[in-house]
């Protein structure tokens, strides 16, 4: 019975593992990223 | 200095922050969370938001987001969990919501990293998923000039109600 809890537990956790890849996230391009520096630079163009 | 959070900014913020009459608000807001946060969006949003765009706004908007947000790549990893994502919507008892993609992949980023939500519609994230935990009123003029006052969230991923929200439905 123990055993079984145990098992219901791990399972648990490896239902929500999930990893998403470094590489699959691209960075912003500019040196100093600011959303809202940029917000008032399309206006301002 | 401590490293900032990431935070997954909706579509429908952003297209809000874009319309010329509701920048300036956004534009405060924006600089009051980046002193915490990095702010990222998903490939889907970037989508979203050059579909009903005209070629010279398409190149605007792809140049902001590009310069100033991180991206998230639309994975194999990322669509196959947003998949799980929306299973448990459909079969969850407690989850009687109609959500569009867009907020189902997004919801699917924010639980796999555990980060914030910011978002215009609270919604658009199941309560029993994600809990708020800041507001921000937005106030400006709308293009017919009336006074409007709007509600930004922030929402952030309730881990341990999801977990049990998984195990109830096996998805």
């Amino acid at each position: 019975m123990v055993a079984l809890k145990e098992k219901k537990t791990l399972n648990k956790e490896a239902l929500m593992e999930i990893v998403i890849p470094i590489n699959t996230i691209q960075q912003p391009t500019s040196t100093s990223p600011s959303p809202s520096g940029g917000l008032i630079k399309i206006f301002t163009k | 200095m401590p490293r900032k959070k990431l935070l997954l900014v909706d579509t429908n913020v952003i297209s809000h922050a874009l319309s010329p009459n509701q920048t300036e608000c956004y534009v405060n807001l924006f600089k009051k969370l980046e002193t915490d946060f990095r702010f990222i969006v998903t490939e889907f949003t970037k989508y979203e938001l050059l579909r009903s765009s005209d070629k010279e706004h398409r190149v605007s908007i792809e140049k902001y987001i590009t310069q100033n947000m991180a991206t998230v790549d639309l994975s194999s990893i990322l669509i196959g969990f947003s998949a799980r994502i929306y299973y448990l919507y459909k079969k969850h008892p407690k989850l009687e919501v109609r959500i569009s993609d867009g907020d189902v992949i997004n919801a699917a980023f924010s639980i796999a990293k555990n980060c914030a939500i910011l978002t215009i519609d609270n919604t658009d994230f199941p309560r029993l998923m994600f809990a708020e935990t800041d507001r921000f009123p937005v106030s400006y003029t709308s293009k017919k000039g009336k006074a409007t006052n709007d509600t930004v969230y922030l929402l952030t991923p309730d881990m341990l109600q999801i977990k049990t929200c998984f195990e109830d439905c096996e998805a």
